[in-house]
């Protein structure tokens, strides 16, 4: 059907894309399995659906606001990924990032704005970093895996986080029921860049961060370092590279920027530390997704980012219009999880379907 | 090309006859039409490069894979052979390269494993080992029948998967290149277990690239080269050259030009060196010299090599590279002090797999300047060389940014020596450089190893081929049980002297042996 062989960089992408567009495809069609079986007409639930993503200018900005931690989270995610990690921490570190950025921004209100705002940003993402750093030294020194340390730190982040917030940190001038720090100065909240929308600044991290991660694999010895120790450790130890400071360095900067995906809630949304705000949603756990889903490549991450935010911005709405309840959200999710995991026979599949010499 | 005719001939059709075989691996034709005929008794040794399709064609005689095309018959019947079950079946069996045995279990239970003897149906431990006696005298295949598998030696091994094959009712023997795991006087054992096999009328079929033994043990010969038959010959008719030539399609020189320079100041000194599988080691490397290490794998050679690298914690001694204490020193000071590594598995730490050619080609010179300033990476510098390599040393590849995954073990390798030997570094620790790769591959290899010795450079070559060791090596040392128990100029040097240094026989006698 082809008469000229496609480079293979261009058939890569092609397959890739083509298998996105599948998995997302089976995903909803589970979705509304689940949805014809809850007793609802999936096609309503669908239409409602894209309409509370998409629908209204309101509902687009809903969504890309949405995608704003998402996208941060994955691209998190995928720094760890290069180095061959899973850093299942994200939540954590973006917990531990936001608190300490809101700290740091009202210890430091007397600052001038334009000193404020970066340090802030600066004391999230090293603090964000500096909580990813004992699961990456643990593993390094005594081979404790990664994997579970990461997890298991996220319930102390979280539960320490919520008892700085409920007693020591908490703002009791409003007499507000919700445990919350005391609002971040004026001065350096992101300000609102479409009329009536709460779409906010922040949103420029989400074009920057995974532009300049790729230019960091790409382009700097240390990205290099850091992605031959996470293809193939042995390698990169024989090539004079010292693999466990590439897992510290890589674990330090994966956290370092879930610290900035929590920050930027704070400076952009919420205005303050308030309790549960950031792990409610699970954004970290819906930029893991979107960073696997792009093969951890950066720059695919707002494209998967953006689809797992309009999903769940759109299910909200659906639940208001229709009554079918916004969880179908998460098991669409769910069913992009599971087609993840059989990812790699589609992509055989699709790629001898696209191109059978 | 003659027609095999080794044995009087009788009207018997042969014992196998495997006509047209077409076998593809996706886009690869690994076999296209391929004859095989084997008589009945005879000794068939099949030859040829790695991927010439000798494995894949006797695979499919042994029911591990399934032809796309082509019909068996094994005495004159045509037969389908599906599974490994039904080629034993048919009386074939394969004895493969990696052994499949039961380590914690003992011979006489490896044997019969599969076909156990009982009596009032418990396991006949009595009659297992009276098999393993049986079968030993007969065929002089010698095993203790009580000994667990895990103590045996690597030939104690091979006798047991023959002996099993044997006990399994195998008329037709199929052995993938058997002697690459032995030493020279085990592999005059094996074959005298082969010539003991042919008196009994067995018929054996012998995948080999080591022309030497095809002509000593082979009655005939089938050449392969890329899925074709280049040639059929009877090797009472036939000469070493002229096999070589059907294997890569021209002459293949295993002696080289090596022209006579004094060997100048050391580039690498070890004294007592002592780490994890290595006692004591004390030689050097001279400049414009190489000197080889000899041995049967297993004897300490890898742990030097990752020792003199730094991969490895020396426990005593020392390492000198060009003159600089480097034993405590780290991967990365070692490189910068003059030092290049071309590493025995090339997939574990030669390359990354799923790395790009060009980042492959970029390890160890990641932070050297034009390549890369002040942290950054010039993508130009770095293209510009990777291209350059690629084209000086021949990688085939689609293009720097291809997979190194994608390239044929031979490809990879080319990698490894491009990045390693560019950089004119005075000492080059050198590996298995050919292990598992092709002729044309293996000959371009060793020409360039050589071409940086007569340029200066002071080469360690650890090798398990004898004759790469003794072709190459200015100086040659070999290594038992961790020591070097013995060291040769390579003129004094022929595959008997090393083989009873590598089976742990010192040649007290003889002045040439200096322990070192």
């Amino acid at each position: 059907m082809l008469q000229k062989p496609l480079n293979p960089g261009l058939r890569t992408f092609i397959t890739q894309t083509l298998v996105l567009l599948i998995l997302a495809a089976f995903a909803l069609l589970i979705g509304a399995i689940a949805v014809a079986i809850a007793g609802k007409s999936p096609v309503t639930a669908f239409q409602e659906l894209l309409q509370g993503a998409l629908g209204t200018r309101t509902n687009i900005a809903a969504s890309i606001t949405r995608s704003i931690p998402i996208i941060i989270n994955g691209v998190a995610a995928t720094i760890a990924f290069k180095a061959g990690l899973f850093n299942l921490g994200l939540e954590g570190q973006m917990v531990i990032g936001a608190l300490t950025g809101a700290v740091f921004a009202n210890a430091f209100k007397d600052l001038p704005p334009f000193l404020l705002l970066p340090l802030t940003i600066l004391a999230a993402a090293t603090a964000g970093g500096a909580w990813a750093l004992p699961p990456a030294w643990w593993q390094v020194r005594f081979k404790v895996p990664l994997l579970v340390t990461t997890l298991l730190l996220n319930y102390i982040a979280n539960y320490f986080a919520s008892y700085l917030v409920n007693f020591p940190l908490r703002d009791l001038s409003g007499g507000a029921a919700v445990p919350q720090t005391v609002m971040i100065p004026e001065a350096i909240r992101f300000g609102i860049i479409l009329e009536g929308t709460r779409l906010h600044a922040g949103v420029f991290a989400i074009i920057l961060l995974p532009i300049l991660v790729t230019w960091f694999f790409s382009r700097t010895s240390l990205g290099y370092r850091i992605r031959m120790s996470g293809l193939n450790p042995d390698f990169a130890q024989y090539g004079g590279i010292h693999t466990s400071r590439m897992v510290l360095i890589a674990m330090f900067g994966s956290g370092a920027v879930a610290g900035i995906a929590g920050v930027i809630q704070v400076l952009g949304v919420d205005f303050r530390y308030i309790d549960g705000t950031l792990v409610t949603p699970a954004f970290a756990w819906s930029g893991f997704i979107a960073a696997i889903l792009a093969s951890s490549n950066p720059l695919l991450i707002i494209g998967t980012g953006l689809f797992l935010a309009a999903l769940k911005v759109g299910a909200a709405g659906m639940q208001r219009n229709t009554q079918i309840p916004l969880q179908i959200a998460d098991v669409v999710q769910a069913g992009i999880i599971f087609m993840v995991a059989i990812r790699l026979r589609i992509g055989e599949f699709v790629k001898r379907l696209l191109f059978p010499n | 090309m003659s027609s095999v005719t080794g044995q009087e001939s009788s009207n018997a059709p042969p014992v196998v006859e495997m006509r047209g075989i077409v076998k593809r691996f996706n886009q690869t034709v690994a076999l296209n039409g391929v004859d095989l005929t084997v008589k009945r008794g005879e000794v068939h040794a099949i030859v040829g490069e790695n991927g010439a399709g000798k494995s894949t064609l006797m695979h499919i005689l042994a029911g591990l894979i399934h032809p796309d095309r082509g019909q068996i018959a094994l005495n004159g019947q045509p037969v389908t052979i599906s599974s490994v079950e039904s080629a034993y079946a048919h009386g074939i069996a394969m004895v493969h390269q990696h052994f499949m045995l039961l380590s914690s279990l003992s011979v006489a239970e490896n044997l019969t494993l599969g076909k156990e003897p009982t009596r009032r149906g418990l396991f006949d431990r009595i009659a297992a080992a009276q098999a393993v006696i049986n079968l030993g005298q007969r065929y002089n295949l010698v095993v203790n029948h009580a000994a667990k598998v895990a103590d045996l030696s690597v030939g104690d091994l091979q006798r047991l998967e023959i002996l099993r094959a044997l006990y399994r009712g195998a008329e037709i023997l199929i052995l993938d290149e058997p002697t690459g795991v032995l030493t020279p006087q085990e592999a005059q054992g094996l074959f005298r277990v082969i010539r003991e096999l042919k008196r009994d009328g067995k018929t054996t079929i012998f995948i080999s690239h080591k022309l030497e033994e095809v002509l000593e043990i082979s009655d005939s010969i089938t050449v392969l080269r890329d899925g074709h038959v280049t040639g059929t010959l009877v090797t009472s008719q036939t000469t070493a050259p002229e096999i070589a030539r059907m294997m890569v399609g021209r002459e293949v020189f295993l002696k080289f030009d090596k022209p006579q320079i004094t060997p100048g100041k050391p580039v690498l000194e070890c004294v007592e060196l002592c780490g994890p599988g290595v006692q004591q080691a004390t030689f050097q490397v001279r400049a414009n010299e190489i000197v080889g290490i000899a041995g049967v794998a297993g004897n300490g050679q890898s742990e030097l090599a990752d020792l003199i690298a730094g991969l490895l914690p020396s426990t005593a001694g020392t390492v000198k590279i060009c003159g600089q204490d480097v034993t405590q020193a780290s991967v990365s000071a070692r490189r910068i002090t003059g030092f290049a590594n071309v590493p025995e598995d090339r997939y574990k730490h030669g390359l990354a797999a799923q790395g790009s050619v060009s980042d492959n080609l970029l390890m160890g010179v990641h932070d050297k300047p034009p390549l890369s300033r002040h942290g950054l990476l010039d993508l130009k510098a770095i293209a510009n060389r990777a291209v350059e390599l690629i084209k000086s040393f021949s990688i085939k590849t689609e293009k720097p940014a291809s997979r190194a995954s994608t390239l044929s073990g031979g490809n990879a390798q080319r990698i490894v020596i491009a990045r390693e030997l560019a950089d004119n570094k005075p000492f080059i620790l050198v590996a298995q450089p050919t292990r598992g790769i092709d002729i044309a591959a293996s000959e371009f290899v060793r020409e360039e190893i050589l071409k940086r010795r007569n340029d200066g450079a002071g080469v360690l070559l650890i090798s398990a081929d004898l004759s790469e060791v003794i072709s190459l090596s200015d100086r040659i040392l070999v290594m038992y049980d961790g020591r070097i128990i013995g060291e040769l100029p390579a003129a004094e040097a022929d595959e008997t002297r090393l083989g009873l240094l590598m089976a742990g026989i010192r040649e007290e006698t003889t002045n040439a042996s200096k322990t070192a």
